[in-house]
């Protein structure tokens, strides 16, 4: 049972990652990046992750794939069409990637017995009052800091976006020559 | 037991309190106010660091390491967060650059200082996730100010440039992380350091290792991770570039050091082998490209590349001197780079930062000439400055681990980097200017910062006991 | 490793006769049939609710602007929502021919599924809720982001501009307000602290003054004041329905819509209004909870009314407010929308978590 959903939901998240780098239409792409990631929700559940899979539907789905989208429509055109690959460099990514799959898949299928066992495996880790505790928890297993240092991570980025987005008005301007650009 | 973290923790105060000075306070000459503040508090910060205990462990709560490995690494980054600081106020004012003036001052000095705690963190992480978000933290301030000068095409290009191949890094590190933990099943240093012990050759985690390295690669500019390096290093303001030449650079040896003398240690020989390869790859490479620059911050991006190459070798040796002698060498290397970014920005402000605006320095300023001359004999290594004994000791370190041949190698590397070093004296004191030029302007900073610098760059080589003491304190 | 059905327990009749005929091993098949049952179940509602609010509307707006509305099919107009229903069912779906036929048609399900996935985590009554998820309020959040998805795509395969207009509006007036609507709901999870709705509901047992909105001095209405408020602009209804915004828009997104994609798109939208409504009555006004005043022989009446009836009446107060505004204020600019939220609403909600927290640890919850 949990191998046919777990197979079932890897087919579906390759099937769509394949459609987000071979379709032409670039919104297309983005709406297949946006199953590929619920199909990866998917799998946190039946990790029994439920708050991992929420929090990816919360900020990869309604947060970065809308973003992705409004960077789309800032600045394609509807119907613009991707450059489509030359055959050659198709070939070549096939031969790669074959190479990276046979790659993993050799080490995989060798090395498994070299995964840990340990660590957190049952639902009550994944919950989020599990969460919440080892985040905020300042001993030895806590991660109170980088879930601070987050907070200071975040600040920065708005700092800086802003910075980057703002659009020059004549009131922050000193010099004449720059009032041109906006 | 908090003083251990108060720098730390001053640092992210002291970004906020230059974004509130820009907020409340009206003042015809803010700029100075934000940049004079944000050097008085950095320098509070340095005296704060240099005054703790080097000789103590402290963790704070459980997971942030204090000694005095990181208290030296926390210096590197304080001193080059203060001098980028200074830079930084030469160009935001009027004519500072010829690019233009740099806006957004609170902002700017905001993002270099949050970037600073960054790499604090990075140095005092004692589990993966804070090594990661410090990593970040270190880096993503770094796009911004890249992409400083909005009006240029070629900054934003170098941005975007940047900002790929971070992405690209973190990425790897995560996948990296992830092999880890699939092989430990926890984040922590100590939890992998006990694994390591027990199973030093468990293939899940060497696969994570070689990820883990090859993005450490691309933050310190390693063959075959060194493209990005000269365009963004063009593409950013000045004060920029030497921030990242210096404190970024030293971020990632710092993220290797801590990992390889940390967690990692039983399994180190390892990647003796990789890691000498790619820093013999790296210098030529970097050494090779310097030669063909007429740009001064393309130039300097290749030196540094050849530079880390140097660093790495000492790890090579895997001796006691190696880590001493990483960070003797940065701190030269910091003293030098900046020397030379801020002859840079003098040169710069008026011309384009190119060979040819050198032409008639020596007649038009010949104090900052010889400076030049002596900075730039410092990074090739001439007796008896102090990139001569950093050199050294980095070599000393691999051939204490029996490495002659890679050090002759970097010897040789290092000799051809002297024809590259004199083509820019040689546009100093021998090359006529086709027109006049302008007069240089210095202001009270610059000359200030400039006149320090050379001092250290005259003085750490000659002085026996600070070498020791570093050894003493991390040995 | 198995997953644990038991987790998720069957909790109907037709779900229990089938395990009971085939056997513990059909668990399986006796989730399958009550998830349908439950599937089914929310279909029927949806319709239902959907005729009702359209009524409820146009009687609302028309009394409003004294007027009586319609009052011609049935007694008083009460089987015009139905005829409306029939007509938009029979009417011509049309496709602009140089628009994108797929997203085209998959735009106007995206809301429809984001709809049923929130009813589906509704407490209706002490058993009548499809399933308790753990993480209810994020499950909220990240589906809330989910449904902005079908507004945006529809504007861009409609190929054209206004449409385009109006679904770059919408996308951004529902991302932003969606910080306010986030910060106002962890509220709840701050004082409760609970994070699935059901636990939400039995943490505010006791009289009315134990309803979230009362229990916590001023932060609790300020919460509920400001997830309203923030609730409405993300349903795009007036007087922040920028993204629609006839006068200048001509209906924005779903300019092109007609017959039935158009009515997906007409549904999601006042089962939205019905969400967010039913949202504020769980997390504030004590869900399907009788109220109680402290008066046995008050409240022992009250507590006869089924539970669904109470959240029921309390969901529909909440429209009624909702209504009562979209006919009150007029439109904002779409500058001022976002300056209201970015300057004035996400400072409030923020600083109304902290002053949340402070009670939380102070204890000074009534």
């Amino acid at each position: 049972m949990i191998d046919t959903l777990f197979i079932i939901l890897s087919l579906m998240i390759i099937f769509f990652a394949t459609l987000v780098v071979t379709l032409p239409n670039i919104l297309h792409c983005a709406l297949a990046l946006m199953a590929s990631l619920f199909g990866s929700a998917g799998l946190y559940i039946l990790l029994n992750a439920e708050m991992t899979a929420l929090a990816q539907v919360a900020v990869y789905i309604g947060g970065v794939v809308i973003f992705i989208i409004f960077a789309i429509f800032l600045t394609t055109r509807m119907g613009e069409k991707t450059t489509p690959s030359s055959l050659p460099k198709i070939g070549w990514g096939l031969v790669l990637s074959s190479f990276a799959f046979a790659g993993f898949y050799g080490f995989y299928a060798k090395y498994l017995n070299s995964v840990s066992t340990t660590g957190y495996s049952t639902a009550e880790d994944g919950s989020m009052s599990a969460v919440g505790k080892i985040l905020l928890n300042t001993g030895s297993e806590g991660l109170i800091i980088p879930f601070e240092i987050v907070s200071v991570l975040l600040l920065m980025t708005v700092i800086g976006a802003v910075v980057i987005a703002r659009a020059e008005t004549k009131a922050l301007n000193c010099d004449s020559e720059s009032q041109e650009n906006i | 037991m908090l003083t251990f973290v108060t720098p730390d923790m001053l640092l992210p105060i002291l970004a906020l309190l230059v974004l509130s000075i820009d907020l409340f306070i009206e003042s015809k000459n803010k700029t100075a106010i934000l940049f004079d503040t944000a050097a008085a508090g950095v320098l509070l910060i340095i005296v704060l660091l240099f005054n703790l205990p080097h000789d103590q462990e402290f963790y704070y709560l459980t997971n942030y390491k204090v000694d005095g490995l990181r208290l030296l690494f926390k210096e590197i980054f304080a001193i080059s967060l203060f001098f980028t600081i200074l830079l930084g106020k030469g160009y935001a004012r009027k004519n500072g650059n010829w690019r233009g003036i740099l806006k957004y001052d609170s902002e700017f000095i905001a993002l270099l200082i949050f970037c600073a705690f960054g790499m604090f963190c990075v140095v005092s992480a004692q589990e993966l996730i804070t090594l990661f978000i410090g990593l970040e933290l270190a880096t993503i301030p770094m796009y911004f100010l890249t992409a400083y000068y909005k009006k240029d095409q070629s900054s934003l290009e170098g941005a975007m440039k940047y900002i790929i191949m971070g992405s690209l890094t973190s990425a790897l590190v995560l996948l990296g992380y992830s092999f880890w933990y699939g092989a430990v099943g926890c984040l922590r240093y100590e939890a992998i350091l006990s694994f390591v012990q027990t199973n030093p050759d468990n293939p899940m985690f060497l696969a994570g290792a070689i990820f883990v390295f090859a993005a450490v690669c691309f933050k310190l500019a390693m063959v075959p991770f060194h493209m990005w390096a000269p365009d963004v290093y063009q593409a950013a303001p000045t004060p920029v570039t030497a921030f990242l030449s210096v404190a970024s650079k030293s971020t990632a040896i710092a993220f290797v050091i801590t990992l390889l003398y940390g967690p990692l240690a039983p399994i180190r020989h390892v990647f003796t082998y990789p890691l000498g390869i790619l820093a013999c790859i790296t210098m030529t490479v970097g050494n090779l490209g310097a030669m063909r620059q007429y740009e001064l911050r393309r130039f300097m991006a290749y030196s540094s590349i050849a530079q880390a190459g140097y660093i790495m070798l000492a790890l090579v040796g895997n001796g006691k001197m190696a880590v001493p002698s990483i960070i003797y060498y940065l701190f030269i290397y910091l003293a030098t780079n900046f020397c030379l970014f801020f002859i840079i920005s003098v040169i710069g402000q008026k011309r384009p930062e190119e060979f040819a605006s050198l032409r008639g320095l020596a007649k038009q300023s010949p104090a900052l000439a010889g400076i030049l001359v002596l900075c730039l004999f410092s990074l090739a290594g001439i007796p008896p400055l102090a990139g001569f004994t950093g050199k050294f000791m980095l070599f000393a370190s691999a051939a204490e681990g029996g490495f002659y041949g890679l050090v002759i190698f970097a010897a040789l590397n290092s000799t051809v980097s002297l024809y590259y070093y004199l083509l820019l004296i040689k546009e100093a004191y021998i090359n006529k200017p086709e027109e006049d030029l302008e007069s240089l302007e210095i202001t009270f900073t610059q000359s200030f910062s400039i006149a320090i610098l050379t001092l250290a760059v005259v003085i750490l080589g000659l002085i026996p006991w600070f070498s020791s003491i570093i050894t003493k304190i991390v040995g | 490793m198995e997953i644990d059905i038991n987790k998720y327990p069957t909790t109907n009749a037709i779900g229990d006769y089938v395990r009971q005929l085939m056997g513990v091993e059909h668990k399986l098949l006796a989730t399958v049939i009550d998830y349908s049952m439950a599937a089914l179940g929310l279909v029927i509602f949806v319709s239902i609710t959907a005729l009702f609010l359209v009524y409820a509307e146009r009687k609302v707006c028309a009394h409003f602007q004294a007027r009586l509305g319609p009052m011609r099919v049935g007694y008083h107009g009460i089987l015009q929502a139905l005829a409306d229903g029939v007509k938009l069912f029979f009417k011509e779906g049309l496709r602009p021919k140089d628009s994108d036929a797929v997203v085209f048609y998959l735009a106007p399900m995206i809301p429809m599924m984001a709809t049923f996935l929130i009813l589906s985590i509704l407490p209706f009554d002490h058993h009548l809720q499809v399933t308790d998820l753990d993480g209810g309020i994020l499950f909220v959040i990240a589906i809330s982001g989910f449904s902005t998805f079908g507004l945006l795509t529809a504007g861009w395969a409609s190929n054209n501009k206004y449409s385009m207009i109006g679904s770059m509006r919408a996308a951004a007036q529902m991302i932003s307000y969606e910080i306010s609507v986030a910060l106002s709901l962890l509220l709840v999870v701050l004082l409760s602290g609970e994070t699935s709705l059901m636990k939400i509901v039995y943490s505010q047992q006791g009289t009315v003054a134990d309803w979230w909105i009362f229990k916590a001095p001023v932060a609790g209405f300020l919460g509920a004041v400001v997830f309203t408020i923030s609730s409405i602009a993300e349903t795009n209804r007036g007087p922040f329905d920028m993204a629609e915004a006839e006068s200048e828009l001509t209906a924005g997104f779903h300019t092109e819509y007609s017959g039935i994609t158009f009515s997906m798109f007409f549904l999601a939208e006042f089962m939205a209004m019905f969400i967010a409504s039913a949202l504020v009555a769980t997390c504030f006004l004590g869900g399907f909870l009788a109220p109680q005043f402290g008066v046995d022989a008050l409240d022992s009446l009250l507590i006869l009314v089924p539970g669904f009836v109470w959240f029921l009446i309390k969901a529909y107060a909440v429209i009624f407010v909702f209504m009562w505004i979209r006919w009150t204020f007029p439109r904002l600019r779409v500058d001022q929308l976002m300056a209201f939220e970015w300057k004035f609403l996400l400072p409030v909600a923020l600083l109304n978590l902290v002053f949340g927290a402070v009670l939380v640890a102070m204890g000074w919850i009534l």
